[in-house]
């Protein structure tokens, strides 16, 4: 089991109280462990309310197992906490419902996203898992901005998004999955035209 | 295509669970394939169980297998002109630009034809930034699109083949297909040139046939000669949300031997609950003084009326209607209207107006609301009259303009009947500019009726 520190962990002592310096300990599904500083994780609504449920002291985060995020690998993780901890301590956005939304991305957010599509989704998922607000506000920015300037064609390349004939094919294949005696009915009637007879019936 | 770039092992473990292989038949095989010791049972056994928990999926992650609510606020990040592609990228996408709230600050719509060669039709969508230019051309559409102010292309044209009127009405529909569309600033322009034009007349068709109301807050309108078709593109818009009405082109229907008539077919515009709940106008018109009446429910209105080619003629009676009606409207803000001097009867108004003089300032008469100490004013001048109600707030630059005019006193009055008509009564059976005027039997001496 390999244990990854959380990145960049600048705890600035003025700021935090010495009880607030508590660092957790989190597993990914491919068991790679992550110490999160505990004013990371309050930009996670969902692992805030999970340590706050827990309520483990400064001995049970060492003593006890780390706790495991199932549904997240090591590598996305580890990107979730590395944004975290650079945004620690700053206040979670209230959605307003503008539209558009003015999201900037910051620099480091940037640099964190410059990934492939793959795992920039990923991140994208365990953002939406974790309840990471600011997080998925600037992932969306970063796919929206991917759009920008190009044709429909490329997009659906950059996106892997399906053009409309490839969606109605996928649609019929799942019918025909589906109905299994609708697919018979269609080669028997192929079958008789081959033959040459002009009606089915 | 895709190029599987993890670890070899675990993509022909997946395919060998993707073909129902037992996991203990996947080891041999790798075995035999690759070396018997690249990995043991155990992980093949493994990594079979995370396959069957989905916790491993050759599949990359993509865009649509992204939550539903991921989707949404992506595309609400998008620009117009983003939103425009994404929607004809796919049939899931489209569905999200089609039902998610899109604000437009400004979009004006441009038809002309091109002034080289006038069979061919232009389109310009004029969005807060961004210009899109639809020209028609040989067997297809050139379409470019610039920054706003930018006159030079930005290399950003394409040629598309096919049918142009059908990529034109495609592309506005999917804007206003949005039931979720709000546009504050909407204007609608016709070139003067030619009067008709198959792309406006389907765009129009096209505005009715949706199944919502267009929310518009403001409209400008520039289309000569229509004004059915203004009926139609404003009952294609929500009543509740226009607030302003702007146009340098409002042509009445007007036929000097049947002014009835006409007067019922410009009751269509006038009747309608989108012209009704309007606050603002400000337009330069076409329109028997008789009409005015029909503007009294506008908070604050600005009209320009274009003489040289309509011969009717302001008189006495039309004002004090419109007076009438205005004292209705007790959140009225002002009225302008503008008209060539000659044609304003000024001293037969001043006359009429003098036993209302206000106390307060002589240069205006005051006539108050029923049953209210709220006051209305009325100020001749030459070249407008003006109308102030109880919301209006005073301009500071107000006192210079009163220096101009003199008060409605006894003396200025006396002996002005040159060109005037008497109280009541209309002048409208005179020439204006070699126009015809209405016959003499024109109904503009009655009021016309709600």
């Amino acid at each position: 089991m390999s244990v990854e520190n959380a990145p960049v962990v600048d705890v600035d002592e003025a700021a935090i109280p010495v009880e607030k310096k508590m660092y957790y300990r989190f597993e990914s599904n491919d068991k790679k462990e992550f110490r999160v500083s505990e004013l990371a994780i309050q930009q996670s609504e969902t692992l805030n309310r999970l340590v706050e449920a827990m309520g483990y002291t400064s001995e049970d985060v060492e003593n006890k197992p780390a706790i495991a995020i199932e549904n997240i690998d090591g590598k996305t993780l580890k990107l979730v906490f590395q944004w975290c901890e650079h945004h620690k301590g700053e206040a979670i956005p209230v959605d307003d419902g503008s539209v558009p939304k003015i999201v900037e991305i910051p620099e480091f957010d940037a640099k964190l996203m410059d990934i492939d599509n793959g795992l920039l989704f990923k991140l994208i998922w365990a953002a939406d898992y974790l309840n990471i607000v600011q997080l998925l506000n600037v992932s969306c920015k970063k796919v929206a901005n991917m759009a920008q300037g190009k044709t429909p064609a490329q997009l659906r390349r950059v996106y892997l998004l399906p053009s409309d004939e490839e969606d109605e094919a996928a649609k019929r294949a799942a019918q025909e999955a589906q109905d299994p005696r609708a697919r018979e009915v269609e080669e028997e009637f192929e079958e008789r035209k081959r033959q040459g007879g002009n009606s089915f019936f | 295509m895709e190029v599987f770039k993890e670890n070899i092992v675990d993509g022909m473990i997946y395919t060998f669970h993707f073909q129902h292989f037992p996991a203990t038949a996947a080891h041999i095989m790798i075995g035999q394939m690759i070396g018997s010791d690249i990995c043991s049972l155990q992980y093949v056994e493994e990594l079979y169980k995370k396959i069957e928990e989905k916790k491993f999926s050759l599949k990359k992650p993509q865009l649509l297998d992204m939550p539903p609510h991921f989707l949404e606020n992506v595309v609400k990040e998008l620009d117009v002109e983003s939103r425009a592609i994404v929607r004809k990228t796919c049939k899931t996408l489209r569905a999200f630009v089609d039902h998610i709230p899109l604000r437009l600050e400004y979009l004006a719509i441009n038809f002309s034809r091109n002034p080289s060669n006038s069979r061919r039709i232009n389109i310009k969508l004029h969005f807060a930034d961004i210009v899109v230019s639809y020209y028609e051309q040989e067997e297809g559409c050139l379409v470019t699109k610039n920054r706003q102010g930018e006159f030079r292309f930005d290399g950003r044209e394409r040629f598309v083949n096919g049918d142009v009127k059908q990529l034109v009405l495609a592309d506005l529909k999917s804007i206003f297909l949005n039931p979720k569309l709000e546009i504050e600033g909407l204007a609608i322009t016709k070139t003067k040139t030619y009067r008709f034009n198959p792309y406006f007349t389907e765009f129009i068709q096209m505005l009715s046939s949706l199944e919502h109301k267009v929310h518009v807050e403001r409209f400008s309108w520039s289309v000569y000669y229509n004004t059915d078709e203004l009926v139609e593109i404003l009952s294609a818009m929500k009543p509740s949300t226009l607030k302003s009405f702007e146009s340098n082109s409002l042509y009445m229907v007007h036929d000097p031997y049947l002014p009835n008539l006409c007067l019922e077919l410009n009751k269509c515009l006038f009747n309608l609950p989108q012209w009704k709940g309007a606050k603002e106008l400000n337009c330069t018109c076409k329109m028997n003084p008789r009409y005015y009446v029909y503007l009294a429910q506008f908070d604050q209105a600005y009209l320009t009326r274009n003489m040289h080619t309509y011969g009717q003629k302001m008189t006495v009676k039309t004002i004090m209607a419109l007076k009438k009606k205005l004292l209705e409207n007790e959140n009225f803000v002002e009225m302008k209207i503008f008209e060539k001097p000659s044609t304003i009867p000024v001293k037969g108004l001043k006359r009429t107006v003098r036993p209302f003089q206000s106390p307060i300032n002589p240069r205006w008469a005051q006539f108050d609301y029923p049953n209210s100490v709220k006051k209305l004013l009325l100020r001749v001048y030459s070249d407008h009259i003006w109308f102030k109600g109880p919301c209006y707030e005073s301009d500071e630059d107000e006192s210079e303009e009163d220096s101009e005019d003199e008060e409605f006193s006894e003396e200025e009055v006396e002996g002005d009947s040159e060109n005037e008509e008497p109280d009541g009564t209309d002048g409208e059976d005179e020439e204006h500019d070699g126009e015809i005027e209405e016959d003499s039997s024109d109904t503009s001496d009655k009021e016309p009726e709600e």
